[in-house]
Order: C-alpha cells, then sequence, then structure tokens
C-alpha cells in the first residue's frame, strides 16, 4: 500500500504553490538501512578476547579477514587487535600510520597524556594516530559494518570503545573516456567504479559554495553508499524532500548499479520510457545540477542518475554546448528526424504500400511493385520479418566480443540481407527501410530511450498492416496519451512542449545560443529563474565597431 | 464541494476550443454550410462567429460566479438538488450525443475515403477505445496531448487552406448578400453550433488556473476557428463552383486530394486526414470526458472513471443507429442545426438562475 502510494507522481501543484523566496535550506536524511535479519546490535565489552570472539562470530570464517593482534608499546601489557579486510584496505598506511605508532611510539603517550590532560582513546586519536578519518564506535555491529566497508577496527583491552579508521583502497579502473557518451569536443574524463573520485569530479566542475553532496547508505547487505549532489540554491525544496522520501522508502538486500536505484524512485514503473537520466559524464552532471536537478552519485557504478528527466533531456549530447549553436541546431533537427525514422519509417512503408498506394508517385509505385513481385508474404510480415531479424542481429552483435560483432553486423546486414532478397523472401526496398530505420535508432543519443522506441515500433507496424496510416495514427495517439500522462518527479514529461515553456524550449529540437539562455527552464522550478542576477556586461557579443562594455 | 482533479492554462483551454472547432471541419461541416447559404456561406460562418462570441461570453459570466465549480455542480447550488440534476443530466446527454454524432462520421469518412474495405465497427472501435484511453487520463492529459499536436495539425489545415485559396476562381462568390434570411440564418447558427463546441468553455472553466485570461484566449480561438472554415469554405466555393461544392460530400477531403507537391508528391490527403483526425480524438475525448465527468458529479460518485465504459457501450450502441450513411449525415445536420438553441438555452438558465439567486453564491462557492 506504501508502495503504491509512493510510486503516484508527484502533482504539479505541489512545486507551483513553492515560496521561491524561501531559501531555508532542508535538514533531509536518508535512515540507514536496516539489519540483516538476525543481526544482534550487542554493546562491546572489556575484555578484548571476548570483543574479538563476536567479531568472530559476526563476520564469519572467512579468510580475507585479518586479526591482527598486537601490544601497544615496548613494555605495555596492553593487548590490541587490528580487524580488516585483505584486499581492501591499505596495508602500507596501517603499517606506517597505526601499527608502528602504536607498537614502537606508544612510549610518547603517557607523556603526552600528561601535557595534554586527554586520556585513552583521546590521547590515542590526538597524538598517536596519523590518519585522516577516525571515529569511535561502542557495538559490535558498527565494528562488522566498519570492517565490511574497507575500515580497519582497532580493539583495545579493557576497553568498550574501538576505533574505526578509514584505510580503504581497492583496485580499481582510472578515469577514462565516458564509453557510452563519447564526444568530438568536450572533456573526456568520465566516471569510474570510485564513488569519491566521481563525486570530486562534479565538485571539481562547480566551485559553488551552495553545491551539496549528502551521503546516503541504502541496500541491507550491499551497504552501498552514494551521493546525493545538489545546489541547495537551485534545487526544489519539494523535489528534495521527495527524492529523500522515495529513498528512505528502498528496502532492498544489494545495490549493485544506479539501475537499481532508478527502479525504485521511478513515477511510472510500468512505462518504457526513462523517467531517469543516466549519465557517465561530470560535466553533464554539473550542467543538471545548475538547473536546478539532482544527480545521485552510486559507488561502483560510473553511471550516475539525474532527476527529474524529461523526454528532451535525453536528445541532447554534452558537445551539442560546446559547439556553434547554429550547427548543433541542425545535428538536433537531424536527430529528431532520426527519431521519427526509427519509430515511424516501417510503419508508414506497410500502411502505403497496403493501404494507400495513389500516394506513392507513379514511377516509385511501379519500382516497389516489381520489386515485391516474387515476394510471398504481405508487406507488414516482411516489414515484422526483416525487423525481427534485424534486432536479433543487433543482440547478437552486442553480447559477443568486439571484432567478432564487427562480423556479425556486416555477415547480418549484408550477406542476410542480401541473401533474403535472391531468396525472395524479402523485397530490396524493405532492406533499405529496415538499414534506414536501423541508423535512425542508432542516431537517438540515449541508449535507454532508444530501447524504448525499438519497443513500440513493432506495435506500430501490426497497426498499419491493420488499419493503413489510421492504424498509425491511432498508435502516436496511444504514444502520445502515454507520454502526456507521464511525469518524472512532479515535472511532466513532455515538457517543455507541453506544458510549454519558451526558456526551456530554447534547448530541445533547437540548441539557442548559450547567450540566450538567461533563465534556467521553468519546468523543473528552480529557486533562481536567473542563471545570473545581475549580469555585468551585455550577453551577446559585441558586433564589430560596438563597445563591448556598457 | 469542487471535484477537480486537474489544472489546464488558458492557452490549453484556447487550443481545445480550437481543436474542437477544426477537428470535425472535414467530415461534414463545410459541405452543410454550403448545402444551406451556397457561395454566402463564409457571410454565414463570420455570423457564426459572432453568435458563439456571445456564447463564449455568457460561459466565461458564468464561470466568473463559480469558479472553483463545474456547471454540473452550481446547476444544483443554483436550482436545487433535483432540478440541478435534471439539467446536469441533460448536459450529460448533449455531450454524449455530440461525442457520438461525431463518432459516428468519422466512422462513416473513413470507411468511405480511406479504408473501403474495412467494416465500419472496426473504426468505430478502434476511435471508441482511443476515446475511453484519453477521458481515462483526464483533461490535464488531453490538454497536454492537444497542445503537443496542434502545431502539426493547424499546420496541415493552414496548407490545404492556403493551397485551396491559391486556385479559386472569386467570380464564383459574387454577388455577395444575395442570400435569403432564413437559409443564411440557419447556415450562420449551424456554423455558430460548431464554433461553440460542445460548450468548452463552460465545461472546463473551472479547471483553468489563470481564469482571468480565459475571455481573451476564447476570443482568439473563435476568431482564429471562423477565420479557417471561412478561409475552406471560399476555397471550397470558389474553387469547385456552388453547384459542384453541395453535391461534395466530403469538399476538403476534395481540397486536400488536388494538392501536391512538384510532381513527387501527391495524393497526400491520406496523411491529412490522419493529422486531423488526432483533432478529432481530441474533440470526441473531451466531450466523452465531460459527459463521464458530469454523470459522476450529478450521481455523486467518487470517480468518473467507473462511468466510462457504459457510456463507451451506449455510445458504441447509438453510433449504429443511423441505417446509412446519409441518414448519419442528415441527423448530424439536423443536430448540428439546433444544437446552438440548446447550448445558448442552457446557459441562459443557468445564468438567470444564477442572477436571481444574487451574489451569495459567489460567496458560497467561489
Amino acid at each position: 500500500m506504501t508502495k503504491r502510494r509512493l510510486r503516484k507522481p508527484l502533482p504539479v501543484s505541489r512545486f507551483a504553490c513553492e515560496d521561491p523566496n524561501n531559501h531555508q535550506e532542508l535538514d533531509l536524511k536518508v535512515p540507514p538501512p536496516k539489519p540483516v535479519e538476525g543481526q544482534k546490535d550487542e554493546p562491546l565489552e572489556l575484555s578484548l578476547d571476548k570483543n574479538i570472539c563476536m567479531l568472530r562470530t559476526r563476520i564469519g570464517a572467512s579468510d580475507d579477514v585479518v586479526f591482527r593482534e598486537f601490544r601497544i608499546g615496548n613494555s605495555s601489557a596492553l593487548r590490541a587487535t587490528l580487524v580488516f579486510i585483505d584486499g581492501l584496505t591499505n596495508k602500507d598506511q596501517l603499517q606506517r600510520d597505526l601499527l608502528t605508532p602504536l607498537m614502537i611510539f606508544a612510549g610518547h603517550t603517557e607523556q603526552a597524556e600528561s601535557s595534554s590532560g586527554l586520556h585513552g582513546y583521546a590521547a590515542l586519536k590526538n597524538h598517536l594516530l596519523t590518519v585522516m578519518e577516525i571515529k569511535d564506535v561502542s557495538t559490535t555491529r558498527a565494528c562488522v559494518e566498519a570492517v565490511l566497508a574497507a575500515n580497519a577496527v582497532l580493539l583495545i583491552d579493557k576497553s568498550t570503545e574501538a576505533l574505526v579508521i578509514g584505510v580503504q583502497t581497492w583496485e580499481h579502473r582510472p578515469i577514462m573516456e565516458p564509453v557510452t557518451e563519447r564526444v568530438v569536443r568536450g572533456p573526456r574524463d568520465g566516471f569510474n567504479e570510485m564513488f569519491k573520485s566521481n563525486v570530486a569530479l562534479v565538485r571539481s566542475r562547480v566551485k559553488s559554495p551552495f553545491l551539496r553532496v549528502k551521503y546516503a547508505r541504502i541496500g541491507r547487505r550491499s551497504q552501498t553508499t552514494m551521493a546525493i549532489v545538489y545546489d541547495v540554491n537551485l534545487a526544489a525544496p519539494t523535489l528534495l524532500t521527495e527524492l529523500y522520501k522515495r529513498l528512505s522508502y528502498i528496502d532492498v538486500d544489494i545495490v549493485l548499479d544506479s539501475g537499481y536505484i532508478e527502479q525504485y524512485i521511478e513515477d511510472s514503473p510500468y512505462s518504457p520510457f526513462p523517467q531517469v537520466q543516466f549519465t557517465e559524464r561530470p560535466d553533464r552532471v554539473a550542467a543538471a545540477v545548475m538547473e536546478g536537478r539532482v544527480a545521485l552519485i552510486v559507488d561502483g557504478t560510473p553511471f550516475a542518475i539525474i532527476i527529474p528527466a524529461v523526454l528532451s533531456n535525453f536528445l541532447p549530447t554534452p558537445e551539442d554546448h560546446y559547439e556553434r549553436w547554429l550547427v548543433m541546431t541542425g545535428v538536433r533537427l537531424v536527430r529528431v528526424l532520426s527519431i521519427t525514422f526509427a519509430v515511424l519509417l516501417p510503419a508508414l512503408y506497410v500502411a502505403i504500400t497496403t493501404f494507400h498506394q495513389e500516394m506513392i508517385p507513379s514511377r516509385l509505385a511501379l519500382t516497389i511493385a516489381g520489386a515485391r513481385a516474387g515476394v510471398p508474404f504481405p508487406a507488414v510480415v516482411e516489414a515484422l520479418l526483416m525487423e525481427v531479424t534485424f534486432e536479433l542481429l543487433r543482440e547478437g552483435g552486442i553480447r559477443v566480443p568486439g571484432t567478432v560483432g564487427t562480423t556479425i553486423g556486416i555477415v547480418g546486414g549484408i550477406i542476410i540481407g542480401q541473401a533474403a532478397v535472391t531468396a525472395g523472401l524479402v523485397s530490396p526496398v524493405m532492406v533499405v527501410v529496415v538499414a534506414v530505420t536501423a541508423i535512425g535508432s542508432f542516431a537517438v543519443p540515449a541508449f535507454n530511450v532508444g530501447l524504448s522506441l525499438r519497443l513500440i515500433r513493432f506495435p506500430l507496424i501490426l497497426l498499419a498492416g491493420v488499419l493503413g496510416l489510421y492504424g498509425v495514427f491511432a498508435g502516436i495517439i496511444i504514444v502520445g496519451l502515454h507520454l502526456v500522462s507521464l511525469r518524472s518527479f512532479g515535472v511532466p514529461y513532455l515538457s517543455p512542449l507541453t506544458p510549454s515553456d519558451n526558456q526551456g524550449l530554447k534547448d530541445t529540437f533547437i540548441r539557442a545560443p548559450l547567450w540566450s539562455m538567461l533563465l534556467r527552464p521553468k519546468m523543473f522550478r528552480p529557486r533562481q529563474q536567473r542563471r545570473i542576477d545581475k549580469p555585468a556586461f551585455v550577453q551577446h557579443p559585441p558586433r564589430q565597431g560596438e563597445d563591448d562594455d556598457v | 464541494m469542487s471535484r477537480r482533479t486537474a489544472t489546464i492554462s488558458a492557452r490549453q483551454l484556447m487550443l481545445l476550443k480550437l481543436t474542437g472547432i477544426t477537428g470535425t471541419v472535414f467530415l461534414g461541416a463545410v459541405s452543410l454550410i454550403t448545402t444551406l447559404a451556397g457561395a454566402q456561406g463564409f457571410i454565414a460562418v463570420l455570423g457564426g462567429g459572432l453568435l458563439s462570441v456571445l456564447v463564449v461570453y455568457m460561459a466565461v459570466t458564468l464561470g466568473r460566479r463559480f469558479p472553483r465549480l463545474t456547471p454540473f455542480e452550481y446547476a444544483r447550488t443554483i436550482y436545487g438538488r433535483w432540478l440541478g440534476s435534471l439539467l446536469g443530466l441533460s448536459i450529460v446527454i448533449f455531450n454524449l450525443t455530440s461525442s457520438t454524432l461525431v463518432l459516428r462520421a468519422l466512422g462513416d469518412f473513413l470507411i468511405t475515403a480511406v479504408l473501403p474495405d474495412t467494416p465500419i465497427s472496426i473504426t468505430i472501435v478502434t476511435m471508441l477505445f482511443l476515446v475511453c484511453i484519453g477521458a481515462w487520463l483526464g483533461l490535464e492529459a488531453l490538454a497536454r496531448f492537444n497542445e503537443g499536436f496542434f502545431g502539426i495539425i493547424f499546420l496541415a489545415w493552414i496548407v490545404v487552406a492556403g493551397a485551396g485559396l491559391m486556385r479559386i476562381d472569386t467570380g464564383w462568390l459574387r454577388p455577395v448578400f444575395t442570400i435569403e434570411p432564413v437559409p443564411m440564418t440557419r447556415a450562420a447558427l449551424a456554423s455558430g453550433s460548431l464554433l461553440v463546441n460542445g460548450i468548452v468553455v463552460l465545461m472546463f472553466y473551472s479547471f483553468v488556473d489563470d481564469q482571468p485570461q480565459v475571455f481573451k484566449y476564447s476570443l482568439w480561438a473563435v476568431l482564429v476557428g471562423s477565420s479557417l472554415i471561412a478561409a475552406l469554405q471560399i476555397a471550397v466555393v470558389a474553387g469547385y463552383s456552388p453547384a459542384l461544392a453541395e453535391t461534395l460530400n466530403y469538399p476538403i477531403l476534395e481540397l486536400a486530394r488536388n494538392i501536391s507537391f512538384g510532381i513527387f508528391l501527391e495524393r497526400l490527403e491520406a496523411v491529412y486526414l490522419a493529422i486531423w483526425i488526432l483533432g478529432t480524438f481530441v474533440k470526441i475525448s473531451m466531450l466523452f470526458y465531460a459527459a463521464a465527468l458530469g454523470l459522476s458529479l450529478v450521481t455523486g460518485a467518487k470517480s468518473y472513471h467507473w462511468f466510462i465504459p457504459p457510456l463507451a457501450a451506449i455510445s458504441f450502441y447509438l453510433s449504429f443507429q443511423a441505417d446509412s450513411v446519409p441518414q448519419s449525415h442528415l441527423w448530424e445536420g439536423m443536430f448540428n442545426q439546433y444544437a446552438i438553441f440548446y447550448q445558448i438555452g442552457v446557459m441562459a438558465i443557468l445564468l438567470l438562475g444564477a442572477v436571481l439567486r444574487g451574489s451569495k453564491a459567489v460567496r458560497d462557492h467561489g
């Protein structure tokens, strides 16, 4: 019942009633994941042996969990144990900043205690351990969680507290060019699987004191960390409240990718269209945050997700904003045309050749009729046959290693197509139609939108085969109705087209000059509509002979 | 208490009204006006435009008195439970009849002009299915759908009207004002009924968030709509001659059929028609939604959604009452000529009641 209520889209009226002058920062938190069943939380005991025993019981007999027992100082009888997971912690740092001070320089502790007035753990933390991240815990569950999160835990005899020391490190991919969002012009750095470096990549681009990075953990067993990144002066409070509410309701055992989070927080889970944008590019996240949107960077995946996301967000590529506006407007129109081809071309071909032959110019009609003369199937079967074959080839090409995939593409595209025509199964015109459709679908920048378009192509072909253009437009009506009823965190999915927003339209089908985009898109309800409060100079470049300071 | 479930802008209401006006022009409206007024049909359209301005003014005046209530609700406020419900029920029946007639006219048109081998029941069931989805999703979705597709729908109209006007012989229009007053009045009433468009403003005024703009935008809709119909009327009459135009069942289809771009793109009427069907869908859905919403308000039901399937069944049944295409045309023509009386009448009754009750109703429910 609760989940159903959560999935109900946030009404637009909730945004509309917000006070734009309210700049109070919200104190929102995602509660930590619930403990795994059967995990009790017990306080640490004074006896080190008992604490070790409890931890061993909790973590189990795993060979990669190291319990390093030692004594503090040269002559002290005080025993201690360092617990960490081999491979996830920086052992060099542990040896340099923890074991060496504790085992060799611990004699300084007494002197330090007497001079500073600090005792016990306080003295250890302030005078001996030269590590950056350190905190106290007092329960076994906290110790276990810290160890599993790649920290080291220092247990000391005769103490009911333990120290968690942040020494995480593991092998990871370096920062590389994003695989799915390559650009000709623009930054080449992309996210990797390291969550903190991903956050840093965004931070390095937005040096604003209003940028907020809030950590949260999700997943009972995976305890996956994620960062919620937004500009406190721009993101709508309703949006943030709704996001935190949806995040706090997620209760899963494991989160392996941001796609898991996406599926739990999206408004309409039964829609084929994505309502959350994913990206590998820090510049894209930075741009989204500057529009008043919110990014989620999840540990262990190079894909950050951005909310809210409307259909027009999936149309541009990052370099659209780095190149000249007029050229990129042309490119965007080509993309719109390619999307139209990807969705409609086979259906239109079937409708026209089956029901509306009068629309085809006479010579072309004769050519098509001649080509189809030996084909035993009606156009709709022919189209479905070729489309299904093409989907098989595409799926096969993606799942096999690179060179083999290319070979499959060539074999499929040329040889099977040619063979099908020679065998009289399909007409050459249909091969051309399917090829143009495929090229059109490749030109869609967002992979997940491309998948949705592939899905809706098939029912449209069937409708065209049954009812001609009337059927095609019936299909368009259904898809259109679905799209207008979709929302992403309260934002209508077809905005800024409908409800119309002139400012937003400057960055959809066209890409207006950057200097003309003085306002942020209204659809995301940013707290500050103007990008710059009081421009210091005119926003357009001065013409020849014009004075550039006004 | 208001039962508003959605909000739209005055601009979206204007576009809905305009789509409602243009949504059925290609079905039979121009043919009817030509039959009634011959070459002077365009003058009748302008007269109908003036009439619809009056109706819009009445609707906005009523809406201003009850800004948060639908006519189904304030009819009960003004005339009490039983009489008000009866009045509301009559509006429901009017909307359902309007939508059914348009549905049947569309079915006739499709089997006549585009899909001759397809049974009419298939075309009607398909459209009814789409209308049910549209009505189920509600006014907000319909308004957005219409706003999204309006550009392409209107562009198709501009192309057809523009191309039609380029090949007219103005001699067929002269001399003007030679028609008798009675046929001119009848044609003006028919075009006025079309331009009033199922009392859209009255139905949906309370759903508009920027209500002060409604009158201005509605006037724009009437102006643009009547100009377009007048232009099409001229294109048909002066393009084919009044005598030939009167014999054409679907004159707009003939206009579209004759448009070609160069020697390559020709006989594109199926494309125009498919685009215009988007508008027809919006019109039928609007009327259907209003009928379902009205029925839920009259009966006091919690949601209008559950009235959609039975209303669809009734609409399906009623759409097959005409035995033939000519009979269907006849009924549609009669309805278009006399519907304006009902529309003006119901608004006059409501307005009179509201005035007699004084401003108390405004304070209580406004």
